[in-house]
């Protein structure tokens, strides 16, 4: 086989590099993302534990390569040189983080799931990719009068959700132009607000948080030996998320 | 409530470092942290072997250094620079956007490395720069020294806190010609060159605004006389020019010129709602009244300021009219006005009687009103926004007189505040909001308040030290029981001798020579300026007069200098500090030496500052418990040179003795659940029921150690005995119309307090 030869694992990352998505061919679906959000416990002397932690929980993917030439990891090499890089997954459903979808109170059926609404007037950040219809999508209460409207503005232009009186699950699409960040102001009592490039599923979804800012790591190889016609390495490469 | 006692789970809150004048550190995210405060210099047991540290409480931030390669020596325009101690602010936010300040810093070293994108900046309190700073306590403005009217040293104490940044009122702006802050004493810190208290002196108080001001007794005034250079003030403000009176006013004040005859009546009493301003034209009318708005600015909620002016009347030659307004914020529209007539007399001068107390004033002009308390006084010319500054510190009247207020010349400003208190058993700290305060010593000894601090829920564990070395069974108190000689004037006995030089002083020709006199072990008032040469004047003239001689060789042989070639003048620049100046403006060598001829001490050293009152002390000391033979574990206690007058260093020695005498137990650095509303200075009950723990306990010490998703708290406490005040509050609490008698009958009338401490109700922890 030839040197450029890239293994189809049904991989499902995308970097961003030089401002272009490219693909990440080639890597082992069977990989462990590892959440570290830093914690920690007290315990009284009465035996009453109390728990703290961090408002943020970080990934890291420990992304491995079988059999591959130094062609297969092309993508994931550049990336760890370059400092502006962003990873996306195709397998993402949510793209917006877990603990923007919702607000503090009261409870807001999200399609059989309670969460609790948006009580004031708070501002969600996402990121969007270019040429991608891309749709914000919420659950609105009909409790206290009604849920108010959603404001969204992406790097070329704006949208709304507008409020009701009826609850249901209320969407809006948009293409943007651009990669960038989206400015999600959800209205008053709603809840369950989810980011989706196409259409959303009818339970709210966890946040992933994608795409994100990550840096590639340094690939770590095994050199395997000549198999047709050409070197090949088993590598393994962590990316992280920052920022 | 965000920065609370945290619950079982708790999401920690972002920490961000903010530092004055640093582009880079603007805003900085803050990988881990450490902050430290300790209460010090308060005698109490268990931290009485600290009462001579002087705690800084210390921070240490890890900051993510995002701009790459920020360090001192690059050259772009974010590069590190750091400014002489800017300030910094270490501020926790969480995720509702509120935020708790961990503190108020000034920056120490700050370091990094070029393979790491973390910098560590470590702080300091921001009462560190206090300590930057020599000390300079005002002098003692008497004249002469007057052992009738107490200065409460939290007067002391307000003035250096003011010199280190820390003021508790606005203090004087440009435009002021009158500054008296009453906190603690009667002394002007702006004008007055003379002032006298008569009748009974008010007592220092607290006002409902937290400030320090003097209280109303029967009948009290003080005199304050101030002109500016020479132009009668009452000149200055009239058609149109107002005089500006701003000050803290809870209950009713009275202030008058008895000589320009005007007099104004401000009632700012929250307790009958009653807030009007008055004038009177010339002292015999009635007041002519107007309500102004009061509590307007939020900082200052019994702050009024006034304003006055007086019509000239050409045709008569005298006043014809005083009118003014009254407001209540730096911003808020003037009352309307009112104005008393009358016709009186052109007067020069000016002079401030300050009334304190509802009786008639001399002259009969002013009836019955309501007594009133008074802080921060400033008269000023024009209405300046600085008269309503903030206050950067709270401050609490001691219960004491200094006697003479002098402070070691070579003190820095901190830690003369510190030993202030520390000899009044008092504590003064920088709290989390970056306010000074001063807790005294019946504030650190409290009444059991707030949140107990229940030991099963929220401290890991207790462990606890119980030292015998704690217990004491004699107190040695010492104390500085001052001597003031006065000069007395017009007699043949020079006066009191403040400084004198130790070494022959040259001044060569044509040279300028200062020196800095630093009167270690007194304090003076009134050093004379002007020099006379010893035996060369009237003995009048000389016992109002510091004395140099000049010669012009090094040993005093030879002729003496000419009077007129001798140029020299002292200026005193504080409590205990003179500057001298000597200006040789002749072709020859200045000595300032004796005569040798002098049938004893000629050839000597001649340079000798006198002044109107000079303060000398001598320890005295003050005995608790057993003779000195038999006491196996004394302590010795020094308060000198704070501490001047023999009741109270009685009062300290009995409250000392109170808490040595017994049973004493510490807790040292024990690890609680995350409660962000412990600061140190609290009064808190620690409870264990299992263990029948109820003990009221001071914390000493608050540690944070911060990482995220991980901040650890630890404590310092120390156990402070029940007083009678949590008797009585207990006592009322299961019984509040009791009182005392009550509890008298309720003994019984054949009961002693021999079975009452017999009774095994009463014994026991």
């Amino acid at each position: 086989m030839p040197i450029d030869y890239v293994q189809d694992t049904c991989s499902p990352f995308w970097l961003w590099i030089a401002g272009v998505w490219q693909k990440a061919e080639g890597i082992n679906v069977d990989l462990s993302v590892a959440r570290d959000r830093t914690g920690s416990t007290f315990t009284s002397l009465g035996g009453h534990r109390y728990a703290q932690r961090a408002p943020i929980a970080r990934r890291s993917w420990a992304v491995t390569l079988t059999r591959a030439t130094p062609v297969g990891i092309a993508a994931l090499a550049a990336a760890a040189e370059v400092d502006d890089v962003w990873l996306w997954s195709d397998a993402t459903v949510n793209m917006l983080a877990s603990r923007d979808c919702f607000g503090t109170d009261p409870a807001v059926d999200c399609g059989g799931l309670s969460l609790p609404g948006f009580t004031g007037l708070v501002e969600v950040t996402g990121r969007v990719r270019a040429g991608v219809p891309t749709t914000v999508s919420l659950w609105g209460s009909a409790a206290l009068g009604g849920y108010g409207v959603t404001m969204i503005t992406y790097p070329t232009g704006s949208a709304i959700i507008p409020g009701g009186t009826v609850a249901g699950h209320r969407s809006t699409t948009f293409t943007p132009t651009q990669d960038g960040e989206v400015t999600i102001t959800p209205g008053i009592n709603t809840s369950g607000l989810m980011l989706t490039e196409g259409a959303p599923p009818e339970v709210w979804s966890p946040g992933e948080s994608m795409p994100c800012k990550v840096m590639v790591e340094d690939p770590a190889e095994t050199l395997l030996g000549k198999r047709d016609g050409a070197y090949r390495s088993d590598y393994a490469i962590r990316i992280v998320e920052v920022d | 409530m965000p920065f609370a006692k945290t619950g079982a789970v708790y999401t920690t809150p972002d920490v961000r470092l903010v530092l004055d004048g640093a582009a880079w550190l603007s805003d900085a995210a803050v990988s881990s942290w450490s902050v430290d405060r300790r209460l010090v210099a308060s005698v109490i047991p268990g931290t009485i072997r600290q009462a001579n540290g002087l705690s800084v409480g210390a921070a240490s931030v890890s900051v993510i250094n995002t701009a790459s390669r920020v360090t001192p020596w690059s050259k772009t325009p974010d590069r590190l620079v750091t400014t002489d101690l800017p300030a910094a602010t270490l501020e926790a936010f969480d995720e509702a956007g509120d935020s708790l300040p961990l503190g108020s810093w000034v920056l120490d070293p700050v370091s990094g490395a070029l393979s790491s994108r973390e910098v560590k900046v470590d702080l300091l309190e921001a009462q560190y720069a206090g300590k930057q700073r020599p000390q300079r306590l005002p002098a003692y403005s008497a004249e002469p020294f007057n052992p009738d009217s107490p200065v409460d040293p939290v007067w002391a104490i307000a003035r250096l806190a003011e010199a280190a940044g820390f003021p508790a009122t606005p203090p004087p702006v440009e435009s002021a010609f009158l500054a008296l802050p009453l906190d603690g004493s009667f002394m002007a810190t702006v004008g007055a060159e003379t002032y006298s208290p008569t009748g009974e002196t008010p007592g220092w108080t607290l006002l409902p605004d937290g400030t320090v001001g003097g209280e109303s007794g029967t009948t009290a005034s003080m005199t304050a006389s101030a002109d500016i250079d020479g132009t009668p003030i009452n000149d200055l403000f009239r058609s149109g020019r107002y005089a500006y009176f701003t000050l803290n006013v809870s209950g009713a004040a009275y202030l008058t010129d008895f000589v320009g005859g005007w007099q104004i009546k401000i009632v700012n009493d929250a307790t009958t709602g009653t807030h009007t301003f008055g004038v009177c034209h010339n002292g015999t009318g009635a007041f002519a009244s107007t309500p102004f708005t009061p509590s307007l600015d939020p900082d200052w909620p019994d702050r009024v300021q006034v304003r006055l002016s007086r019509t000239w009347d050409d045709a008569t030659g005298r006043w014809s009219n005083t009118y003014g307004n009254a407001r209540s914020s730096a911003s808020a529209a003037w009352s309307a006005e009112v104005s008393g007539t009358g016709a009186f007399a052109p007067i020069a001068g000016f002079e401030l009687f300050l009334v304190f107390a509802g009786t008639d004033l001399p002259d009969g002009g002013i009836v019955g009103a309501a007594p009133g308390q008074f802080s921060g006084l400033q008269v000023t010319r024009s209405d300046d926004p600085g008269l309503w500054l903030p206050a950067k510190a709270q401050l609490k009247p001691l219960g004491a007189d200094m006697g003479l207020p002098w402070v070691p010349p070579e003190m820095d400003t901190w830690t003369a505040i510190q030993n202030l208190c520390s000899a009044w058993l008092a504590a003064a700290i920088l709290d989390s909001d970056g306010m000074l305060r001063v807790l005294s010593k019946d504030d650190l000894a409290g009444v059991a308040a707030g949140v107990p601090i229940v030991v099963d829920d929220d401290l890991e564990d207790l462990p606890w030290t119980s030292d015998p070395n704690d217990k004491h069974d004699r107190l040695e108190v010492t104390y500085a029981a001052t001597l003031i000689r006065n000069a007395e004037v017009g007699t043949t006995k020079l006066a009191p001798e403040a400084w004198r030089a130790e070494d022959v002083i040259h001044v060569p020709a044509g040279a300028t020579v200062t020196i800095d006199a630093a009167l270690e072990d007194r304090g003076a008032v009134g050093i004379f300026s002007k020099f006379t040469i010893p035996g060369s004047e009237s003995s009048a003239w000389q016992s109002q007069t510091s004395n140099v001689s000049v010669y012009g060789t090094p040993d005093g042989t030879g002729d003496p200098i000419p009077v007129e070639q001798i140029a020299i003048q002292a200026d005193q620049t504080s409590a205990t500090t003179a500057r001298i100046t000597y200006v040789n403006r002749s072709g020859a060598s200045h000595y300032l030496v004796t005569d040798a001829d002098l049938a004893e001490g000629g050839g000597e050293p001649s340079l000798i500052l006198r002044a109107r009152s000079v303060a000398t002390y001598t320890p005295n000391l003050l005995v608790r418990g057993k003779s000195v033979d038999d006491a196996t574990n004394p302590l010795a206690v020094d308060l000198t040179p704070w501490v001047q007058r023999a009741q109270d260093a009685e009062a300290i020695a009995n409250y000392l003795w109170g808490r040595l005498s017994g049973r004493a137990w510490k807790v040292e650095s024990v690890k609680c659940r995350l409660d962000w509303t412990l600061d140190i200075g609290q009064i808190r009950t620690l409870t264990h029921p299992d263990s029948d723990l109820e003990s009221k306990v001071l914390i000493t010490a608050v540690k944070y150690d911060g990482k995220p998703g991980q901040i650890a708290q630890s404590l310092d406490l120390v156990l402070v005995p029940w007083t009678y005040a949590d008797f009585s509050a207990a006592w009322t609490a299961v019984d509040p119309t009791s009182t005392y008698t009550d509890f008298a009958a309720a003994q019984g009338p054949t009961r002693t307090y021999a079975d009452m401490s017999a009774d095994d109700n009463w014994t026991g922890a």
